[in-house]
């Protein structure tokens, strides 16, 4: 007993030590980045064109889905050129596609689906032209999220696509600039672009895009997530995405995997595994001012069921992984084996404090030293973020994004690790 | 638990570290945002000083372009002296010409000087020349001109980018071709796309650019080839026979043909016919992108045999060229003895692909039903 209460406190101990400092190592190499690309922009390093690349925006919509509407108004008045919209209606109910079909003035096409991504019957498609912008909805039998994106892949007449959460909008600009990478290099096979976080009631306003920090959760995770995705490491980045992908390199890979929960991290980590396997010298590339706006939470029981399915894919996704070495281990560490290994410590540090086996008292100055740091860390990203979109940081939004990176480490992580921990049972 | 104590103490360091540095980028952005406003006063004075000096002389004083050179050997400060240059031409266009081509020896220096900085500064000082290309004249020394052709050669796609936008403003079609063949044969990647789209951005004699492109045409990789094509397809210039000289040869890379028969889809040409009615008929499955521009471009070309041809692909087991032979089919005036053959074709998939064109370019119903309805067969 004292052995294993012993060896668990230090254990734990050297655990977030090694998680901080991998955490300090990506935020010298975020500093350094986003220091570059705002030296790019100031100087204006940047393309600019008005014609980029066709792009079809898939948006899969389920039962819950009742903002479909207003986020496709939202999508009309993006500065792109070429583009389309696709919304998969997988089990929308009666009265929200009547009225969608109604908003839009959509009519019914027979239009032939080149298959070749195997889903579910499609019974109808609408279309109609807004503002030199077609929108289509496909009508299918309900079969998931996943269905609903390859039946979105096989109508997309474009060469790329993003896929889109219904309760999400975009900046202006946001395929201009998830465009522009492309446009650079013929190696790109996907960009990324950046989430962010919103509060529901704000999602459609036009002055979004001038918020300083997202009012609510994720105000340093994102930011940390996106950074671990520039520096090649996927395995680490499994929040929602804004990706931009290439079709026909997706339905040669076959598409989403059907056993994930239709998460662009899965797509990534698939397009990962092919270039290291078939030694590729293709690229992935990130676009930090490619802005996607998605609402936040409605309540615990909606995060707490999302993070759940994220577990289980990103588990799926580990165990069929082709990563090994250093970085598949700190994904089993830090992602696959997390929760049992903070339940086991946190019951291991109460036996041993009750038992008098451990002085616990240093050990909860370390984990109160271990907060103060991550956040500081989180606080960092944050406000140098906001000052690569040229908007200015006062001491009154230092002290905001402070106190919102501590409810992140805290609170915010002991919730996902809960979600984890029940995602393993149910 | 001493080593914890010790931990704690380095994160207290760390933690400190952090917050100091974001304090002092704080200070230091508003220090320097102050500074900048400062200088960009100065620069503002100097500049409107010299340029009431242009009204004895046309050219600047020594004093003036030794400061020049000093102060813009710094990249911040060509930032400023980017936005001081902008309020001038919008206030006074003249002025703002007679300064250019009084600091002109100014620039040609700092040219030779930007070419040994790094990408970011290379790619900045020839967004400055793109914006004010009378910066540099068009009679500069061999060393302007060999400074200026490293820039379009550096490895960063923004450089190479504005350098070229500053050659298309200077009306010389021939710098333009040299250039490209530079970057062309240095197998930099250049996207088709932009290159087509800067072309547009040329300010001089559109139809010697043309004749030029065409001539070192063979000179070009294959992505510039495509480039060139799609230009000269935009553009109001009949090159009919020239570009269809060169897809007679055959020896291009597969997608300058496509580009070239995409061009005859625009231009129409009857020689380019029988051409584009082998690629049709050439059902391997290696071909179908052949397959698929020409029954586009056939789209253009509306008589019997056409027409005929198309009907016979209508059945093709590519998508996308089904799709393109119903579009034709449909810019085209169907006879009786057309309409009559489609109704024949037992396949679905092309009744489903015809029935869905017709729909998108606006057809009646009854012209719509009158090519699905197959022969024979009860419509309900």
């Amino acid at each position: 007993m004292r052995e294993f209460v012993t060896g668990m406190s230090l254990f734990f101990v050297s655990y977030l030590v090694v998680y901080s400092v991998y955490a300090f190592i990506v935020m010298i190499k975020g500093t350094v980045f986003l220091h570059q690309f705002q030296s790019r922009r100031k100087f204006r390093n940047h393309l600019h064109h008005d014609y980029y690349v066709p792009i079809s925006i898939l948006i899969p919509a389920q039962t819950e889905d009742k903002n479909i509407a207003k986020t496709v108004q939202s999508l009309l008045g993006l500065r792109y050129k070429l583009y389309e919209i696709v919304v998969i209606d997988d089990s929308l109910d009666y009265k929200t596609r009547e009225a969608f079909i109604k908003k839009f003035d959509m009519k019914p096409v027979d239009r032939p689906i080149q298959k070749r991504l195997e889903t579910k019957e499609v019974s109808h498609i609408y279309q109609s032209v807004i503002e030199d912008v077609r929108i289509t909805l496909l009508k299918k039998d309900q079969g998931g999220i996943i269905d609903a994106i390859h039946a979105g892949i096989n109508v997309a007449e474009y060469p790329y696509f993003t896929c889109l959460n219904p309760n999400s909008s975009l900046a202006e600009d946001a395929l201009q600039k998830l465009a522009q990478p492309i446009l650079e290099d013929d190696k790109i096979l996907f960009c990324r672009g950046f989430v962010k976080v919103v509060r529901d009631g704000d999602l459609y306003k036009k002055s979004l895009y001038k918020k300083k920090y997202m009012n609510g959760f994720l105000v340093g995770t994102s930011n940390l997530e996106n950074i671990y995705f520039y520096h090649g490491d996927t395995e680490r980045s499994f929040l929602p995405q804004f990706d931009l992908f290439q079709k026909d390199v997706v339905v040669k890979l076959g598409g989403y995997d059907l056993k994930g929960c239709g998460e662009n991290f899965e797509l990534a980590r698939k397009i990962e595994d092919y270039c290291s396997e078939n030694q590729s010298e293709h690229l992935i590339k990130y676009a930090p001012d490619a802005f996607c706006f998605v609402a936040s939470y409605h309540n615990l029981t909606t995060f707490f069921k999302q993070r759940k399915k994220w577990a289980r894919s990103f588990r799926h996704l580990f165990l069929h992984s082709h990563s090994n070495g250093v970085k598949w281990l700190c994904s089993l560490l830090y992602d696959f084996l997390a929760p049992i290994i903070i339940i086991l410590s946190g019951i291991a540090l109460l036996v041993g404090s009750f038992k008098q086996i451990i002085d616990i008292y240093p050990i909860l100055l370390f984990l109160g030293a271990y907060i103060v740091l991550m956040s500081a860390i989180y606080s960092h990203l944050c406000i140098l973020r906001i000052r690569s979109e040229k908007m200015k940081v006062s001491i009154i939004d230092t002290v905001v994004i402070f106190f919102y990176s501590i409810l992140e480490v805290t609170i915010f992580q002991f919730l996902t690790f809960g979600a984890k921990l029940v995602s393993f049972f149910f | 638990m001493e080593y914890i104590i010790k931990i704690v103490g380095v994160y207290m360091i760390v933690i400190v570290g952090i917050i100091g540095f974001s304090v002092f980028s704080t200070l230091k952005e508003a220090f320097l945002e102050k500074k900048r406003l400062v200088k960009k006063k100065m620069y503002t004075k100097v500049i409107h000083e010299m340029v009431r000096h242009f009204k004895e002389s046309d050219v600047a004083t020594k004093e003036h372009i030794i400061f020049l050179k000093k102060e813009l050997a710094q990249v911040d400060h060509l930032f400023i002296f980017e936005e001081v240059m902008s309020e001038l031409k919008e206030k006074d266009e003249n002025l703002f010409l007679s300064y250019c081509h009084g600091i002109s020896s100014a620039f040609q220096d700092l040219a030779i000087y930007y070419r040994r900085k790094g990408s970011f500064q290379k790619a900045y000082f020839t967004h400055v020349l793109s914006l004010f290309p009378e910066l540099i004249e068009n009679d500069a020394n061999d060393s302007i001109r060999y400074a200026m052709m490293h820039f379009i050669m550096d490895d960063s796609v923004y450089c190479r980018e504005n350098a070229m936008l500053f050659f298309y403003q200077k009306d010389s079609a021939k710098l333009v071709v040299n250039s490209l063949k530079k970057i062309s044969n240095r197998n930099l990647y250049y996207s088709p796309k932009l290159l087509a789209d800067d072309l547009f951005k040329f300010t001089g004699n559109q139809s010697e650019l043309i004749d030029l492109l065409l001539q070192e045409f063979d000179k070009f990789n294959a992505n510039f080839q495509m480039a060139i094509i799609t230009y000269i397809r935009f553009c109001n210039e009949d090159r009919r026979e020239e570009i269809y000289q060169k897809l007679k040869t055959k020896k291009y890379h597969k997608e300058v043909q496509l580009s070239i028969l995409r061009y005859f889809a625009k231009h129409k040409y009857h020689p380019i016919v029988p051409v584009l009615l082998e690629e049709l008929k050439d059902k391997k499955e290696s071909r179908f992108e052949y397959r698929l521009v020409a029954a586009f471009a056939l789209g253009s070309y509306d008589n019997n045999k056409t027409r005929e041809a198309l009907i016979d692909s209508l059945s093709d087991r590519n998508y996308h060229v089904r799709k393109n032979v119903a579009i034709s089919l449909s810019r085209m005036e169907l006879t009786k003895e057309n309409v009559e053959k489609i109704q024949k074709i037992q396949d679905p998939y092309a009744r489903d692909m015809l029935k869905y064109v017709w729909q998108q370019a606006g057809k009646k119903k009854s012209e719509i039903l009158e090519i699905t309805v197959q022969k024979g067969v009860k419509q309900g």
